[in-house]
This record gives structure tokens, C-alpha cells and sequence, in this order.
């Protein structure tokens, strides 16, 4: 039989489960016996590309024929040279996607429908584009998951009727930080609140570790670090060794540096401080206490860094939860989510009784909206601004109806336009306009004219909208779900040649 | 305009409507046309029927005012009853308002036109009042039976020439849909295709200052705007070439519009002003709370909100947001006592313009974010928090490149600041 997958699509790294015949969600392994899988590309030879554990390796010593880190920049235009070659995020992660497709194919045999999972903040853009990735690198994706939900679905599942009460997933991955306060009873899970800072991770901490030795290596010899002298996968495993140990000794040709937990710790405190606040925050959108929260579960490599431990306790006042493999706690809760999402098709009976009892009550993490005219009560100025139609916290789906109406007489059309933003904002500038298009009328219409505006938030986390002319019925329907915007964007035809067989 | 449109709703019943932008090109039409959506022709002719279905009382024309509050701010509403003209005609209701407390004592001197401070309520070339309603077919031997409300104005909106008591004359007119009445400056020609005019007067006390009054200021407000411009330029001891480039553009923008006698006297009355500025800071012998006291006698909230931001922009004009300009721009903000909101937003909107690759060790980081030394921590951190989530999400939004950079810088700006204030 086929087989339903979850993948996390991660940013430095990726991995992919299934449920087994026993019912039970399990991480397969790839090609070279990782558990996870780099989400780095490195071109060996002309057209030939690589993902994995090679191309981290060359990515360390080389920027040049190779990629990493570039799921932070999922639906933005930015693009990574790897040789002569210009690639969008979405390219690259389509490599990534295709290789875990590849090795697992050859394991569990062929992948029927998968869900992927996103981080909590990833606005519309990035959304589509991950679905873009995932449909070229040939799959079937039927369902999209926050990171943090599928998090919070696998130690639902396995915790069992043990969890009742608030939880929080904590969830902080390789590049993005995402907080969750979920509510369970038995295996059912609310989420409550959510939120997420899209550059905030494992990367970044290694990065500030590559700064460390970099100072101290100049108090030491006068001399500039140079890249290849101290790359960010030596920093990565220094970063690793100081949540075992007090100190490392870093040896740059022949001078040795000692790096402190301490002097990490303290270098990383800035981006600790802005985890916090967003713990803080979270619990404000939830309209939740600390010590109503029941327990704090762990999700992501970074959350074993000692600092983020106790970063953790001194804000929920309690000892965080790993019971799980934190590297694979997304991967496994995205195929539980796209098993019991599944119509019992594609599953045996014992597959059907372990996800039966499972479900997810999801709410939109943004806000999404539409420009109005208004008029500045301080200065008196006709203004643009943003109006929200779908608030954020809304459980999904979720359908809204709200009424505008025509500034001027004789009007023969109407732009219309939907916009998604983190926090509720008026001002045009900071919110992101997700679609832009006309309404036109079939005649000229009288100033007044009612325009209802629906916008219906899918249980697939994608909109559509309606702009409707009551009166005479003329309606503009925008669907912007993966399907019908795809063929708009550029898509990477030729990936597979590109793939080492 | 919410408020404006609401004005229909309180004729006809409903709530403050919200309002579409038009296509392109159809916001550009003249506010002549806007204002006729005060009053939806549906509405209007229903209301109209009804009056007319009985036929029990015909009296003569009568005009009555009528007050009323709405969300916290008056409406006066122009009542009518009574007889409309014997004609067969696509008509609608004008309202015109004049001062006429001069007038009232010396019959030698002019009425004078009321000024609108909503776009909405305008002449179409002009910033003096003017309503119009929807069209609507007028046939002969129609009636009000009862007091109908045809049109409307907010006190708080309109500005009469002087402040204090003024009489004003409100006058409602009936023209013809297809050729209508043409205005020039508050007033219309001879023999205008007019049906009906009746009037009725009133008195308000306007506390604000009238539009001559302002105008007579608005030159030294201007001036005053450079002078504070030119001491945030300053405050660092030096005038950057675009700090002063961006004041130099400030002042070609506000003489563009005149003609070039008017140009060359307000020209030379601004770079005196730069200059004199600019001497004063460097001798140390500027005196910030004279110009900003003056700018509070005379200058208006457009005048004060326009200076801000011509500060704002000198601030972010070299890329870099210093602690002394930060400092004397928190204090301008405050003592010009102008809605703190809205210098957040000036100010947010200047911040994304710094260069943050040259943010110095001599960063500010409490003026950048607005932090007052004097809070309790607790304070501090929910400010901090509030500002990560408004950040935060911005960064979300913006594009590529400097803006999102910038908005990452003042993540970094927060988070340090947490560290710091941290218990």
C-alpha cells in the first residue's frame, strides 16, 4: 500500500515519517543512515547536485558550490548562486524535498500523500512557496502543519490520555523560533495561541559563536579570522559540544582558543531576551497565566543548549519536557496529522485505530484584511489604511463577511486587494499585500454601492476571497490556494536532471 | 471619511460605513463628487416618498437646525418642512455656509465663505465648504409633511475666517441635477440655474483659530518648522551635507506653488531663517523652547505635524540616528503636545530609513525606543514587549533589502534592551 508521510522541511535540517504498519509514526532513515538530513546542496560536478551530509561539508569549507539556510527566505525574491547557477529558495528546497522523497521511496516504498510543515510565522508567500517546492520535487502534498502543532500533536499521541489543561510546545529549530499554547483534552489539541520570529535559531547562535572566536582570536594574534580558518559547521559542533561541556578548545592553525558556556551564553543573551519576549507574548495572546500552564514540551536541536534551558524554567517556572528525539518530534507529529486527515484510504485498520482518536482545532496566526479610505482624525488627510476582515486567533476554518461601500459617483470598477499581517496594523507600509486585482462593475455605480467582502480561511491555511456587488450581483472570487497560483510562478522543470541518481 | 459617510447613516439610520478605494483614476475625481456620497439616492427618494404619500398639510417652506452627537462629535443637521416648487426636475439640495458677523454690522462688508477642514465637504477647486446631495426627480405639488433631514454639517470641521462667537448663515438651495450651480470661491455667479434657496442663521463659538487668522501665521509656522529642522540637524555639533540637502528640498517644496514674487520673498525668509539657525546652533545661543512655544501660539496641527517629520526625515537623512538628535527630537515631540501615536508612526517610518550597518556604539537605544529611564523595570518590559511584537511582525512584512534590515536592527535594539533591563 501507498504510504502517508510527514516531512519537516527544516532549515538546517530535514526529515521524514510515516506510520508503520503497528500504526505508530516512524522516522526513516536516508541514504547515508542519518535519522535527519542536511538541508544543504552542493553541485559536485557541472549539473550534478548533491544534498545531505556531503554538501554540508562543502558548504563549511565553500559557499561557492554550495547551499544552506535557505528556508529562511521561503517566498521572498532573494536567490543563491551555487556556481553559475541562480537559484530561488523554492529551487532549493525542492532538492531537499526530492532527496528525502528518493531515499525514503526506497524504504517504505511509494509516498501516496504527505503533509509538510511550516513554521508558525510564515506569512502567505512562504506558505506557497513551500508547496511549490513540495509539488515539484513530485509530491502529493495534501495538508500543510505548523511546526509547533505537529510538535504538540506527537507528544499528544504520546503522552496519551495522560495530557489534559494549557500546554506550551517550545519549538526552536535550526533557523526559526515558534511558541505555541496549545490546550488538550485526551488526544484532541486546541491551539490556542501562536506565535514565531522568522530568524532566530541554531544558525544564529553559531554565528555569534563565530564572532566570539573571531574577538578572541584577534586579542590573541592581532590577525583577522578568516572563513576557512573557522567555518560555521566547526562552529556548529563547538556550539554542540558547549551543552555537554563547560568549555571547548578551539585550534585555529596553531593558536588555541578557549571558548567558555559562559562566554557563549552571553553572547547569545540578546536572542534568548527575544525568545522571551515572544514566551511572553504568546501567553498574552492566550490570555493565560504561567501557572496555569501545565507543562513546557520541547521541539528543535537548539533547545538543548543549556541557556535556553534555564531561559525556559525561569519563564514558565517549570522544568521543560524532552521526552522525544527533538530533531524528529515535527516530522513524527506531521505524519500523525496527515494520517488522521487522510479518508482511511490510504490506511490498514490498525493505522485507522491509532490516529482515530487524534484531532486539531487550528486558528489563524495572522491577520488578513483589505485597504480602505479613512480619514485621519489628527490631521484631516484622506488616507489609505489597512482594514482587518479575519482577525488572528480565529479558529479555522473560518468564513467573514464585512460590508464597504463606493467613495464616488459614476465608479465603473473597484481595486481590490488582501492583506496578511502579524500584528493588527492600519498603516499600508507594514502589512504584506498578498493579492492585488480589479472589480469591474457592468455599469457606472452611484457613490454608496454596497461591496460585501468574504474572506473564508481554509482548514489548509489558504484564503478565498469575494468582492460582491449585492446589488447587481457582479462579484470578483479570488482563490489563492497553492493550485490555483502555481502556474504563476516560475517553476524548476529540469530539477531532476540535476539529481544524482 | 468614516465620519463623514456616517452623516448619511444618521439621515437615513445604520452605522459608520467603511469606504473601498476607488480604481485608479476614479480617486482622482474632484471632491465635488465625493460629496454627494453624504446621502445615498436610494435612501433619499424612499425618505421622499414618504413624505409626499399624504396629503393632509401643506405649508410654507420652513428651515430648522438640528443638533446632535455622533461617536463624540456634534452634527448640526439642516431640517426642512413645507411646499417644494411646482416644477418637474432632476434636482438636488445644495448647502452653502457663510460668516456673516462683519456683514451684520456693516452692510458694506462681504459675507465670507466658511472653510472645510474634510476634503470631502469642498468646492471642487477650493477649500471652502460646499454640500451637495444626491439627485433625486422632483414632479410638481410635493410636500413635507414633518421636518426631513436634507443635509448636515460638523461645527468642529468648519473654520470661519476669525475665531470666537461668529454668526453664520446656513443657506440651502435646490439646483438643477443636469446644469448644476457653478461656485467660485464660496460664491456663485449671476442668475444661477438656481430653484430654491431659503436660509436660516445660527451662532457658534469656535475656539479654534480662523482660516485668515492662520493663514497671517502660516509663514512664520513654516519658518518655525525649519528652525527646529535645522537645531535636530545640529544637535550633533555638524550639519551633514543631507541633513541640510533634505531641510534645501523642505523649502523648495513649500514655494513651489506661488508665484515667483511670493517665491522670492518666502525664499529669502527661509534660508534667513536656515541660516540664522544654523549660526545660533553653532555659537550655542539657540534657544529650542522659544521656537517651539512660538511654533504653539501660531502654529496649526498640520504646521506642527509637517515640522515633525521634516525633523524626522533630518534625523534619518545621514542614515544614522544619533543620541543627541534623538534626544531634542523626543522633546520637540513633546513639548509641540502633539498626539503621541502619531509621531510613533513618523517616527517608525524614519527609523526603517537609517542606515543600521552605521548604528555607533554612542546608540541611544532607550530614546530610539521611546524608553524613559525613569519607568520601573516591569514598565520598561512590557514597552519592550509591545514593541518585539510590533517589530517583529514588521519584519515579517516588509520586502527585501534596508527597510527589512532595519527592522531586524530594531529586534536587535529590543532584545538588547530586554538584556539590559532584564530582573
Amino acid at each position: 500500500m501507498s504510504k502517508i508521510v510527514g516531512i519537516d522541511l527544516g532549515t538546517t535540517f530535514s526529515a521524514l515519517s510515516y506510520i508503520d504498519d503497528a500504526g505508530r509514526p516512524v522516522v526513516v532513515y536516508n541514504d547515508d543512515g542519518q535519522n535527519i538530513t542536511p538541508s544543504c546542496v552542493h553541485e559536485i560536478e557541472k549539473n550534478t547536485f548533491v544534498v545531505g551530509e556531503s554538501a554540508r561539508k562543502e558548504w563549511g569549507v565553500s559557499k561557492k558550490a554550495a547551499a544552506a539556510r535557505f528556508k529562511r527566505d521561503m517566498g521572498t525574491t532573494k536567490t543563491y548562486k551555487i556556481n553559475n547557477h541562480e537559484f530561488s529558495p523554492t529551487d532549493l528546497s525542492t532538492f531537499v524535498l526530492k532527496k528525502l522523497k528518493q531515499d525514503s521511496e526506497k524504504e517504505i516504498g511509494k509516498i501516496a500523500e504527505a503533509s509538510v510543515t511550516i513554521p508558525a510565522n510564515f506569512g502567505h508567500d512562504a506558505r506557497e512557496a513551500t508547496l511549490l517546492a513540495a509539488k515539484n520535487a513530485g509530491l502529493n502534498v495534501k495538508y500543510i502543519i505548523d511546526e509547533p502543532t505537529a510538535a504538540a500533536l506527537y507528544y499528544a499521541y504520546k503522552e496519551g490520555k495522560s495530557l489534559s489543561g494549557h500546554y506550551v510546545v517550545y519549538d526552536l529549530g535550526g533557523g526559526t523560533f515558534d511558541v505555541s499554547v496549545i490546550k488538550v483534552k485526551n488526544q484532541n489539541i486546541e491551539i490556542v495561541a501562536s506565535e514565531g520570529v522568522s530568524k532566530l535559531g541554531g544558525y544564529d547562535f553559531d554565528t555569534e559563536l563565530k564572532k566570539l572566536v573571531a574577538k578572541k582570536f584577534k586579542e590573541k594574534t592581532s590577525q583577522v579570522l578568516k572563513d576557512d580558518e573557522y567555518n560555521e559547521n566547526d562552529a556548529e559542533n563547538d556550539k554542540k559540544s558547549l551543552s555537554k561541556r563547560d568549555k571547548v578548545r578551539v585550534s585555529v592553525g596553531k593558536t588555541n582558543i578557549e571558548i567558555t558556556r559562559v562566554e557563549f551564553e552571553e553572547s547569545i543573551s540578546s536572542l534568548i531576551a527575544q525568545t522571551e519576549m515572544l514566551c511572553e507574548t504568546v501567553l498574552d495572546n492566550a490570555k493565560i497565566k504561567v501557572q496555569d500552564i501545565k507543562a513546557v514540551f520541547f521541539a528543535g536541536g537548539s533547545t538543548r543548549i543549556p541557556a535556553i534551558v534555564n531561559s525556559v524554567k525561569k519563564i514558565f517556572k517549570k522544568e521543560p519536557i524532552s521526552t522525544v528525539n527533538v530533531d524528529e518530534v515535527v516530522a513524527l507529529g506531521a505524519s500523525l496529522y496527515a494520517a488522521f486527515k487522510n479518508d482511511g484510504s490510504l490506511l490498514t485498520s490498525t493505522q485507522k485505530e491509532s490516529v482515530s482518536k487524534l484531532s486539531v482545532d487550528e486558528c489563524t496566526h495572522n491577520y488578513f484584511g483589505t485597504y480602505m479610505q479613512t480619514n485621519d482624525e489628527e490631521t484631516g488627510q484622506i488616507l489609505l489604511v489597512n482594514d482587518v476582515i479575519i482577525p488572528r486567533g480565529k479558529k479555522i476554518p473560518v468564513s467573514i463577511t464585512k460590508d464597504y461601500y463606493t467613495p464616488l459617483n459614476d465608479m465603473e470598477s473597484i481595486i481590490c486587494r488582501v492583506t496578511e499581517s502579524k500584528e493588527e496594523e492600519k498603516d499600508i507600509k507594514f502589512v504584506k499585500l498578498i493579492w492585488e486585482g480589479e472589480l469591474e462593475f457592468n455599469s457606472k455605480r452611484p457613490a454608496g454601492t454596497k461591496i460585501s467582502v468574504t474572506f473564508s480561511f481554509t482548514e489548509n491555511k489558504t484564503m478565498n476571497c469575494e468582492f460582491l456587488d449585492e446589488e447587481t450581483s457582479v462579484k470578483k472570487e479570488i482563490d489563492l490556494s497553492f493550485d490555483s497560483l502555481h502556474e504563476q510562478k516560475n517553476t524548476v522543470e529540469d530539477i531532476d536532471k540535476f539529481l544524482v541518481e | 471619511m468614516e465620519i463623514l459617510l456616517g452623516l448619511a447613516f444618521l439621515f437615513f439610520g445604520g452605522v459608520i460605513i467603511n469606504v473601498i478605494v476607488g480604481a485608479a483614476g476614479a480617486a482622482g475625481k474632484t471632491v465635488k463628487a465625493a460629496a454627494k456620497t453624504a446621502v445615498s439616492s436610494k435612501s433619499f427618494k424612499e425618505s421622499m416618498e414618504e413624505e409626499f404619500a399624504s396629503d393632509e398639510f401643506f405649508g410654507k417652506l420652513i428651515l430648522r437646525l438640528q443638533n446632535k452627537t455622533k461617536d463624540g462629535l456634534e452634527i448640526t443637521e439642516v431640517m426642512m418642512k413645507g411646499n417644494l416648487p411646482n416644477i418637474t426636475l432632476k434636482a438636488y439640495w445644495g448647502l452653502k455656509i457663510y460668516d456673516i458677523t462683519e456683514h451684520e454690522k456693516d452692510a458694506q462688508k462681504p459675507m465670507q465663505p466658511v472653510v472645510s477642514a474634510f476634503n470631502m465637504f469642498r468646492e471642487p477647486n477650493s477649500i471652502i465648504y460646499h454640500f451637495e446631495s444626491a439627485a433625486f426627480s422632483l414632479t410638481p405639488g410635493k410636500t413635507y409633511l414633518n421636518f426631513v433631514p436634507l443635509a448636515g454639517f460638523f461645527p468642529e470641521m468648519l473654520s470661519p475666517p476669525y475665531s470666537g462667537k461668529r454668526k453664520l448663515r446656513i443657506m440651502l438651495f435646490m439646483g438643477n441635477a443636469n446644469n448644476p450651480v457653478q461656485f467660485t470661491n464660496g460664491f456663485f455667479g449671476e442668475n444661477p440655474p438656481i430653484y430654491f434657496l431659503k436660509s436660516i442663521e445660527t451662532e457658534i463659538n469656535f475656539k479654534e483659530k480662523g482660516y485668515l487668522e492662520a493663514i497671517d501665521d502660516a509663514d512664520e509656522s513654516t519658518t518655525l518648522g525649519i528652525k527646529l529642522a535645522v537645531a535636530v540637524a545640529m544637535a550633533d555639533g555638524n550639519l551633514d551635507e543631507k541633513e541640510g540637502n533634505t531641510i534645501k528640498t523642505f523649502i523648495k517644496d513649500n514655494i513651489a506653488f506661488y508665484e515667483p514674487r511670493t517665491q522670492d520673498k518666502l525664499k529669502k525668509m527661509f534660508n534667513d531663517a536656515f541660516k540664522l539657525t544654523f549660526n545660533e546652533a553653532t555659537n550655542n545661543t539657540l534657544s529650542l523652547s522659544k521656537i517651539i512655544s512660538r511654533m504653539n501660539e501660531i502654529g496649526t496641527k498640520k504646521i506642527k505635524y509637517d515640522a515633525i517629520e521634516l525633523c524626522y526625515d533630518v534625523m534619518s537623512a545621514d542614515g544614522v540616528a544619533e543620541k543627541s538628535e534623538l534626544e531634542i527630537l523626543n522633546r520637540i515631540a513633546k513639548d509641540l503636545k502633539l498626539n503621541k501615536k502619531m509621531i510613533d508612526k513618523i517616527k517608525d517610518k524614519s527609523l526603517l530609513k537609517l542606515d543600521s550597518s552605521k548604528a555607533s556604539s554612542n546608540l541611544d537605544i532607550e530614546s530610539i525606543l521611546n524608553i524613559k529611564t525613569n519607568w520601573s523595570k516591569q514598565k520598561i518590559n512590557e514597552h519592550l514587549k509591545n514593541e518585539f511584537k510590533k517589530w517583529n511582525s514588521r519584519y515579517q512584512n516588509l520586502s527585501e533589502g534596508k527597510e527589512r534590515d532595519n527592522a531586524q536592527f530594531m529586534l536587535n535594539c529590543i532584545s538588547d534592551a530586554r538584556k539590559k533591563y532584564s530582573e
